[in-house]
C-alpha cells in the first residue's frame, strides 16, 4: 500500500517541482527583493531598505492610478469582446443564414493568426499619421484620427479596439458551439406556444448559456487582467503612465529601467490580486468539481 | 496439497469520493489446477477486485496470494504468468487484430517467426484466422470476444482470468460462446477464474462455483450441489430464480409445524433438530406442488404465466411462497389452494444463524 | 393571414439583411490587417510613410523583401538563424509539455494520490500566472541560477501549457477504460511502459493538442525571451527578431518595413494554418472546459 502511494507520488512529483520552482519560489524571492534596493547599480550588492518600495508605490498615487488603468483595460476589453462575440454567434446561429461556414472561417482568422505578430502589425497600422488606419481607413469613414501618443482617450480606444480584433473570435466560437448545443426542440415547442423571437431569446437562449457566459467571463477577466502584450507593444503604457497596468509597469520597471526591487514590489502586489481573482474563479465556476 | 490459485484471508478497502468501503473481508479461495471456477455474486461485491488482486493489478491490504504454490504478493502483474479477458475486451483500437493477438509475445521479445506461428495457431483454433488484418472497429461483438480470448491464450498462460467476458454479447451469441468456451477449457485445460453476475452462465460453465457476498466466499463447490443443498439462507435465496422459499417453522415431536400444518422431518435431520426449536425451512419452488391433498393452506396472491410453466405466488400466513406449476390449470388471485411438500427435498436452517443445520453438523464432525 | 405572412417575410429579410451587413463588415475588419501585411510584404515600400493605397492593390509584385529577409545580415544575426532558434526552443517545449501534461493527467485520473483535489487546486492557481506576469521574479531568480538561457526559457514555458493540458488530459484519460493498460500490464509491460505505449497512444488527440499549445506558446513568446536573451543577438528568437524588424527595438537601425511584413507572413501563416487545422480539436477542448457538452 505504502509502496503504491510512493510510486504514484513519482508521477505527480515533476509537476510539483516545476510549480515550486516557477511559481512559489519566484514569488517568495520577489517578495524578498522588494524589501531591498536591488537595481542596475546594486545588482549583486544590494541591501535591505524595508518598506521603501511599497511606500513609493502607495504614497505617490501610482497604485490607485494603475489599479484604475487595469480595471479600465480589463472591463473595457471584456465587455466589448464578449458583446461582439455573442452577437456574431447569434447571427451565425440563424438556421436560414447562407454561407455560414465561409463567414465562420474568415472570422476566426484573427484568432488563428499569432497574436504577438498581429500586435506588431497593428502597431504599424496605428502610427500617427503614417499608419494605414490614420492615413486611409479613418478618414475614409469620416472618423477622427487616433493619436495614442498624446491623448489618453485615443490610447484606450486604440488598445481596446485592437484587443477586440484579437479576441472576439474566441468568444464567438465558444458561444456559437454553446448555442449549437441547445436542442432545436426547445425552440420548436416555444414557437408552438406562441413565443416571439425576443421571448425565445430571453427564455431559452440566455438561460441555456448562463453557465458558459459565467465561465467565459470569469476566466477571460483573469486573462485580460494579465494580458501584457497589447499595452506593451501598442502604447508602452503611454501617454505617461496613463495606460499602464500592473504587469506592464512591473515589466518595464525591470527591463527598461532596471529598477528590479521596485518591479519586484509591483509583482508582489499584482500576484496578490491574481491569487484573489483565482480563488474567486475557483469558487464561482466550480471548475475543479467537474474534474474530481 | 498445494492449490494452483490460493487466496488467503484477503482484505481490501476502497476509497471513493472520500467514502471508505470495505470490499473484501478476509476472503479465502482455493482453486485446483485445471478447474473452471466461476465467481458469482451481486454487482459491487468485489468480484472484479478479487480478479485484479490475483492478477496483481491491485494490492490487497492484508492476506496473501499464491499462484502455482508460490507466494506472489510482491510479484508485479507482468511476471505472474496469468492472462486476462476484461469485460470490455480492451482490444487496442489502433492495432490490427493480428497485432493485438501478437502483443503479449512482442512485449516479451519472442522471435517474429514464432509469433506468427503462434498467432496463426490460436486464430485458427478460435476461427478468426480470416480476420487477422482487420481493424477492431470492423469487428462484431462476438469477434471481439474471440480476439480477446485469443490474446489471452497466445502466451500460453495456464491461469486465465475472465471478467464477465460474455456480458456484452447478444443473447443468442452468448449461448454459443458459452458452449465454445466450455469446449476450449476442456481441450486446453487451463485454470480459469471467471467472474459473472449471471446465474445461468455460472451454473452452466462452472466446474466449481464460488458465491461471493459481504466480502467473503459464501459457498464453494459443485454448482448443482450448492443449488440443491445451499449452506445458508442467503445462498439459497441468491441462487435460483425465483429464489428458494424460506418458511418459518417449529420442531414439534418429530414434525415441523408450519402455519398449523405438520411436515415430517426429513430422515437426515432427525437427531439434529431438537423439540421446540425454531427452524427455517428452505424449499425450491419446483419441489412444491399445488394439490388438494396438500398440507399447507394458502391464498393465491399473483400468477406469473411464463409459457411452459407458471409461477404461483401463494400467501401462507405472513410469507409468500412461490410454486412452479407446469399444468395448465387457470388460477386467479384470491383462489384458495393447498400446497404439498416433498419432505425429502427440504433443507433446514438454523433460525438465528440462518446456516444449513446438516452442513454445520458435518463441519463440526470433520 | 396574408398580412401576417407578409410581415413575417419583411422581418426575415430585414433580419438576414442586417446579419449579412454585420458579417461583411466584421469579415473586412478581420481580414484587413492580414491582407495589408501580406500586400506590404510584396511591395517595395521601405517605410510606413511610403506605403500608399496603391500598395494595397498592387500592379507589381516584388520579392525583394523576402530575398533580403532570408539572405542579409540583420543587426548581427539573421532571420533564418532566429527562426532556427525558435524552432529548437518550441520543439523542446512541446516535447516536455506533452510528457509533463500526460504524466500529470494520468496521475490525476488513475492513481491513488492523497489530497488530489487540493493538489489540483494548487497547480490550477499557477495557470493564473502566465510567464508575462511572473517575468520579473523569474528573471531575478534565473539570473541567480545561471538560467538566463534556452534551458531556463524551456523550463519557464512548460508549466502553463502543461497544467492546462494536464486537466484536459485527465478528462480524456478518465474516458479510457483502465482495462486497456491493465491488460498491457498483465501481458508484460510495467505501469510506466503501459502509460507510454497504450495511454499516450489512446490519448493521441490530447498529445497533439498539448504539443501544439506548447509549441505555440514558446514559439510566440516575446516577454521572457526578450528579457533573457536580449544582449545576445545570435541567440534571439524569431519574435525578438520581428520586434526589431518592426522598428520597436531600435528605430534608427531598423531595416525596411516590407522586410518586417515578409517576416510576419513567413512566421504567421504556417502557424495560422496549423491552428485552423487543429481548430476543431481546440474548440472541443475549450468548450469542454467551459462546460459545453459537444
Amino acid at each position: 500500500m505504502d509502496k503504491e502511494k510512493l510510486y504514484s507520488f513519482f508521477y505527480i512529483l515533476p509537476i510539483i517541482l516545476v510549480t515550486l520552482l516557477l511559481f512559489i519560489f519566484p514569488v517568495i524571492y520577489s517578495l524578498y527583493i522588494s524589501f531591498t534596493n536591488m537595481g542596475l547599480l546594486h545588482f549583486f550588492h544590494y541591501s535591505y531598505v524595508g518598506l521603501r518600495n511599497y511606500i513609493i508605490i502607495f504614497k505617490y498615487g501610482y497604485f490607485l492610478q494603475l489599479l484604475e488603468n487595469t480595471i479600465i483595460w480589463t472591463v473595457g476589453s471584456l465587455v466589448t469582446m464578449m458583446g461582439l462575440g455573442f452577437a456574431l454567434a447569434l447571427i451565425l446561429n440563424q438556421s436560414d443564414l447562407k454561407g455560414r461556414s465561409i463567414f465562420y472561417a474568415i472570422l476566426i482568422l484573427p484568432w488563428a493568426f499569432p497574436g504577438f505578430i498581429s500586435l506588431l502589425i497593428w502597431q504599424g497600422l496605428w502610427v500617427d499619421p503614417y499608419g494605414m488606419m490614420n492615413k486611409l481607413i479613418l478618414p475614409m469613414l469620416h472618423l477622427p484620427t487616433i493619436n495614442s501618443l498624446t491623448s489618453t482617450t485615443d490610447a484606450w480606444v486604440e488598445l481596446i479596439l485592437t484587443n477586440d480584433w484579437l479576441s472576439f473570435p474566441y468568444f464567438m466560437v465558444v458561444f456559437y458551439s454553446a448555442l449549437q448545443s441547445i436542442p432545436r426542440e426547445l425552440y420548436d415547442i416555444a414557437e408552438l406556444d406562441g413565443a416571439n423571437i425576443f421571448a425565445r431569446f430571453m427564455r431559452i437562449t440566455l438561460p441555456s448559456l448562463k453557465k458558459t457566459i459565467a465561465f467565459v467571463f470569469i476566466t477571460s477577466f483573469v486573462f485580460t487582467w494579465n494580458n501584457f502584450y497589447p499595452i506593451y507593444v501598442l502604447t508602452g503604457g503611454g501617454p505617461g503612465i496613463s495606460t499602464e497596468t500592473f504587469i506592464v509597469y512591473a515589466y518595464q520597471e525591470a527591463f527598461s529601467y532596471s529598477n528590479f526591487s521596485l518591479a519586484a514590489a509591483w509583482s508582489v502586489i499584482s500576484s496578490i490580486f491574481v491569487i484573489v481573482l483565482a480563488i474567486i474563479v475557483i469558487k464561482y465556476t466550480r471548475i475543479l468539481d467537474t474534474y474530481f | 496439497m498445494s492449490y494452483y490459485v490460493k487466496l488467503e484471508d484477503i482484505w481490501k478497502e476502497y476509497e471513493m469520493k472520500g467514502k471508505k468501503t470495505l470490499v473484501l473481508k478476509g476472503l479465502n479461495l482455493n482453486v485446483e489446477k485445471g478447474e473452471f471456477v466461476v465467481i458469482l455474486g451481486p454487482s459491487g461485491e468485489g468480484k472484479t477486485t478479487t480478479l485484479k488482486i490475483i492478477a496483481g493489478l491491485l494490492r490487497q491490504d492484508k492476506g496473501h496470494v499464491y499462484l502455482r504454490g508460490e507466494l506472489v504478493d510482491d510479484v508485479p502483474p507482468k511476471d505472474r504468468r496469468v492472462a486476462m479477458v476484461p469485460q470490455n475486451y480492451a482490444i487496442y483500437p489502433f492495432m490490427s487484430v493480428y497485432d493485438n493477438i501478437a502483443f503479449p509475445l512482442k512485449v516479451q521479445h519472442v522471435p517474429k517467426e514464432e509469433i506468427r506461428k503462434k498467432v496463426k495457431e490460436v486464430a485458427e483454433m478460435l476461427k478468426i484466422d480470416n480476420l487477422l488484418d482487420r481493424k477492431p472497429s470492423q469487428l462484431s461483438g462476438g469477434q471481439m470476444q474471440r480476439v480477446a480470448i485469443a490474446r489471452a491464450l497466445v502466451k500460453g498462460a495456464d491461469i486465465i482470468l475472465m471478467d464477465e467476458p460474455l456480458s456484452n454479447l447478444d443473447a443468442q451469441v452468448r449461448v454459443l460462446a458459452r458452449e465454445e468456451l466450455k469446449q476450449l477449457q476442456r481441450n486446453l485445460k487451463p485454470t480459469i477464474l471467471y467472474v459473472t453476475h449471471d446465474q445461468i452462465e455460472a451454473l452452466s460453465l462452472a466446474s466449481k462455483l464460488a458465491i461471493i457476498h459481504d466480502g467473503v466466499i459464501q459457498a464453494f463447490g459443485d454448482p448443482m450441489e450448492i443449488y440443491k443443498n445451499p449452506n445458508s439462507v442467503w445462498v439459497g435465496k441468491f441462487l435460483g430464480n425465483p429464489p428458494m422459499n424460506i418458511i418459518e417453522g417449529k420442531v414439534d415431536n418429530g414434525f415441523i409445524e408450519v402455519e398449523g400444518s405438520k411436515i415430517t422431518i426429513p430422515e437426515v435431520y432427525k437427531g439434529i433438530v431438537k423439540d421446540g426449536e425454531k427452524v427455517l425451512i428452505g424449499v425450491r419452488p419446483e419441489d412444491l406442488y399445488i394439490s388438494d391433498s396438500g398440507a399447507i393452506e394458502g391464498k393465491v396472491e399473483m400468477v406469473e404465466n411464463l409459457g411452459p410453466y407458471s409461477i404461483i405466488h401463494v400467501n401462507v400466513g405472513n410469507t409468500t411462497v412461490r410454486v412452479f406449476e407446469k399444468s395448465m390449470i387457470k388460477r386467479e388471485r384470491g383462489d384458495n389452494v393447498k400446497i404439498s411438500i416433498d419432505p425429502s427435498k427440504i433443507i433446514l436452517f438454523d433460525a438465528t444463524t440462518e446456516k444449513n443445520l446438516l452442513l454445520e453438523v458435518a463441519k463440526k464432525s470433520l | 393571414m396574408k398580412g401576417l405572412s407578409l410581415k413575417y417575410k419583411l422581418f426575415k429579410i430585414l433580419r438576414l439583411g442586417i446579419s449579412y451587413i454585420v458579417l461583411i463588415i466584421m469579415a473586412i475588419f478581420s481580414v484587413f490587417p492580414l491582407y495589408y501585411v501580406f500586400m506590404t510584404s510584396f511591395s517595395n515600400a521601405p517605410n510606413l510613410i511610403s506605403l500608399g493605397v496603391s500598395d494595397l492593390f498592387p500592379k507589381h509584385i516584388y520579392f525583394i523583401a523576402y530575398k533580403e529577409l532570408l539572405t542579409t545580415n540583420l543587426y548581427g544575426g539573421s532571420f533564418p538563424l532566429w527562426v532556427r532558434n525558435s524552432l529548437i526552443l518550441a520543439g523542446s517545449t512541446a516535447v516536455i509539455s506533452v510528457l509533463l501534461a500526460l504524466i500529470t493527467g494520468y496521475a490525476l485520473s488513475r492513481l491513488d494520490i492523497p489530497a488530489k483535489k487540493t493538489l489540483a487546486t494548487f497547480i490550477y492557481i499557477v495557470t493564473f500566472f502566465p510567464y508575462t506576469a511572473t517575468a520579473v521574479p523569474l528573471y531575478l531568480l534565473f539570473a541567480k541560477m545561471h538560467l538566463l538561457n534556452y534551458m531556463g526559457l524551456i523550463l519557464a514555458y512548460t508549466p502553463g501549457t502543461s497544467i492546462f493540458a494536464a486537466f484536459i488530459a485527465k478528462l480524456s484519460i478518465d474516458s479510457i477504460p483502465p482495462s486497456y493498460e491493465e491488460i498491457a500490464m498483465i501481458d508484460g509491460l510495467s505501469r510506466f511502459q503501459a502509460f507510454l505505449r497504450i495511454i499516450m497512444r489512446l490519448a493521441l488527440p490530447v498529445v497533439a493538442l498539448t504539443a501544439l499549445l506548447g509549441f505555440d506558446g514558446a514559439y510566440l513568446d516575446f516577454a521572457l525571451a526578450y528579457s533573457f536573451l536580449l544582449p545576445n543577438v545570435k541567440q534571439w528568437t524569431a519574435t525578438i527578431g520581428l520586434y526589431y524588424l518592426a522598428g520597436l527595438l531600435n528605430p534608427a537601425s531598423a531595416p525596411a518595413y516590407n522586410i518586417f511584413a515578409a517576416g510576419s507572413v513567413l512566421m504567421g501563416i504556417p502557424l495560422m494554418i496549423l491552428f485552423i487545422v487543429s481548430q476543431r480539436m481546440m474548440t472541443r477542448a475549450y468548450s469542454n472546459l467551459a462546460g459545453v457538452k459537444q
